[in-house]
């Protein structure tokens, strides 16, 4: 999974591995390990590298605005799907799974239709939480691979799509 | 006035103080009703209430202003008092008659009081009168011409404090430097105070310069019982505004504490006062005190003074409402260890501290023991642009002034208020900078110490960066508690968004 978000006037990309608990987050060549110790709503506790920290973050469009440990807010853009200058979309997007293990408790993707970054896909929920997937670009829904009451395992495909050239 | 019990009250205000009420009113077993504007429709004011009148427009003059309407409310609620809150209506004379002349019992001064000290320039005589001492100045009937300020300002000496006798609370002044400054400063306080408290009467005080602001917080029940509750350190302000005040003060030494204490009571004697109320001095570099003016009403700032005596102000004023006699005797009073009050407002640091309204999207306070927040907004609230900005008094009480003020630091540091701008940072700059934790810094202190401050724009840290992208990969933006209580949605055709709508709610974005 690669994001990319925009700061002032540059673009920062972070390319993001999960393998078990632990996230590998590389930006510009250097690779973060973090894992997750606890999500609450908008509060994260991670360790980042071997020092825990907790984040807040909050989202408006694209707009994320985010404290990090005891330092004061800043406000990144997220600039959704791919870098202004990539020419292609990013690989792995075309395909959103599920990031835990859950039940379906919605499903707003209909096959054919048209979707932009940010478009609801599906809800799921675990241990009363909910999360919601998002297209992460703009395109048409190939394939609704769920349905609600499904009981998924973490990295299940449930939407494909299918990104306009 | 005959004594009578308070069961149910209204509370004519908003926000923070709004919701402090109806904790005091939950406490003594009184059923808090609240009102709203419009705009305050669902505030989190009314959501601690028992029960909410929607009162008027957006507009405060049409809502939290309306003085008929807010009467009628409380008749129509069955309700027994009235408590103004700060602010608003709370100085009102005339409010505090209609609540009366309704039969209900309004929580505050006689209107007589409220009127006396109202009025700046008869405060100051009532004050000079019952041998309070008052800032050396000029004050004659408030409609001199200018050729008369000159020549009582030349003897007062620069620079002078042009002052609206109907003003208060840092409204209604212009500095005069020098003679030349004079005039232009009377033309322009007098249209203000013509415009804004339609009293264009005028006064002047000489200027206090490296003056410190102490203020005695007093309670006073129909029986003629008197005590204080020590005093706050108000010197923190910035445009006259109050945003760090802190109980005791460092300027004073016992001395100086019982002196003020009592000045204070005379003060609120020389009145006739009922209920609580706050009289603040101006302590000069001589450690001199002079009377500055009464405030007739609770005090935003009231949190600090009940951390370290232990004594519930707001309880105690419907008590006292009541009929009932001071809960405890002058010499009962004890203080204890030092508290600190930080006023978190949305206002921009970085574009002259206009307010910044709009949705908050995260509030998050840390809760440790010694710590108080009063909040008048929680997470997926809004702040209107329709009134002032305070959103939350961060309050840190511990033994000393050193663990007081390293304890706000931490908690100033992880408070998280995302989606407005606040002036946390300019607040974590005042509690580290050398002369507050001197505690020397005057009035003046921010103009002189802080005018350069920005809020630090430097380069996002890596690390952040980092964060955010886990965040979006976990999708936390998105994360919320279900709902408990509320069906699972059975029905996807023909209720396909809900579950978006809902998670809309929270304003939590896309994952």
């Amino acid at each position: 999974m690669r994001l990319h978000f925009r700061i002032q006037e540059t673009i920062r990309t972070v390319r993001i591995e999960r393998s078990g608990e632990t996230y590998h987050a590389t930006m510009d060549d250097r690779t973060f390990s973090v894992a997750l110790a606890r999500a609450d709503g908008p509060r994260l506790d991670l360790v980042i590298d071997g020092r825990p920290v907790t984040v807040f973050v909050a989202a408006a469009g694209d707009r994320r605005i985010v404290k990090v440990g005891s330092a004061d807010p800043v406000a990144l853009e997220r600039v959704s799907g791919r870098a202004p200058r990539a020419g292609a979309p990013i690989a792995g997007d075309e395909v959103v799974t599920a990031v835990m293990d859950g039940v379906v408790t919605a499903v707003a993707a209909r096959e054919g239709e048209r979707v932009t970054p940010g478009a609801p896909l599906v809800v799921l929920e675990a241990m009363k939480m909910e999360i919601r997937l998002v297209a992460p670009l703009t395109g048409r829904v190939k394939r609704v691979a769920c349905a609600v009451g499904d009981v998924v395992a973490r990295g299940r495909v449930l939407v494909e799509l299918e990104p306009s050239a | 006035m005959g004594d009578r019990a308070i069961r149910r009250l209204l509370i004519a205000n908003r926000g923070e103080i709004a919701v402090r009420v109806a904790r005091a009113c939950r406490a003594l077993g009184v059923v808090p009703v609240a009102v709203a504007s419009e705009a305050d429709r669902g505030a989190l004011h009314t959501r601690v209430a028992a029960e909410t009148v929607v009162i008027g427009p957006a507009a405060p003059a049409a809502s939290y202003l309306n003085v008929e309407r807010l009467v009628r409310a409380a008749q129509e609620r069955r309700c027994d008092a009235i408590h103004p809150g700060y602010g608003f209506l709370s100085q009102s004379p005339r409010f505090a008659e209609a609540v009366e002349s309704a039969g209900l019992i309004f929580v505050g001064p006689p209107a007589q009081a409220m009127r006396l000290m109202g009025d700046k320039i008869a405060s100051r005589r009532a004050m000079a009168g019952g041998g309070v001492p008052v800032v050396p100045g000029y004050e004659g009937t408030g409609d001199e011409d200018a050729e008369t300020l000159r020549r009582e300002a030349a003897s007062i000496g620069y620079p002078i404090l042009v002052k609206a006798a109907g003003g208060g609370g840092g409204r209604g002044m212009r500095v005069a430097r020098t003679a030349r400054e004079l005039a232009a400063a009377v033309d322009s306080a007098r249209n203000e105070a013509r415009k804004a408290f339609g009293d264009p009467r005028l006064f002047l005080e000489k200027v206090v310069e490296d003056a410190r602001h102490v203020e005695v917080q007093i309670l006073a029940d129909r029986h003629g019982g008197y005590l204080h509750l020590y005093e706050r350190e108000c010197s923190v302000q910035r445009r006259f505004q109050k945003i760090v005040e802190e109980s005791p003060s460092p300027a004073l030494d016992a001395g100086l504490r019982d002196a003020l204490g009592a000045a204070a009571v005379a003060a609120a004697r020389a009145c006739g006062y009922v209920n609580a109320g706050t009289v603040e001095f101006l302590l000069d570099r001589d450690r001199r005190f002079h009377f500055l003016e009464m405030n007739t009403r609770i005090q935003v700032e009231h949190g600090v003074t009940e951390m370290v005596t232990g004594v519930d102000i707001v309880q105690a004023q419907i008590g006292i409402a009541q009929g009932a006699p001071l809960p405890l005797r002058q010499e009962e009073v004890r203080t204890r260890g030092h508290a600190i009050e930080c006023r978190v407002n949305a206002e921009d640091p970085s574009r002259q501290f206009a307010p910044s309204s709009g949705r908050v999207l995260v509030v998050s306070f840390p809760e440790r023991p010694g710590v108080r927040v009063d909040a008048g907004v929680e997470s997926g609230d809004v702040v209107s642009s329709h009134y002032d900005s305070l959103i939350a008094k961060i309050m840190v009480h511990a033994g000393d002034r050193a663990a007081a003020i390293a304890g706000m630091e931490e908690t100033l540091a992880r408070t998280a208020v995302l989606g407005v701008e606040t002036n946390l940072p300019y607040l974590r700059a005042i509690l580290a900078h050398p002369i507050f934790r001197s505690g020397e810094a005057t009035t003046e202190f921010t103009d002189r110490a802080l005018a350069g401050w920005r809020s630090a724009g430097g380069p996002v840290p890596d690390e952040t960066v980092i964060a955010t992208a886990v965040a979006e990969a976990v999708g936390a933006a998105s994360f919320r508690h279900a709902a408990p209580g509320v069906p699972e949605d059975a029905n996807q055709e023909s209720d396909r968004y809900s579950a978006w709508s809902r998670a809309d709610c929270f304003r939590v974005g896309a994952g």
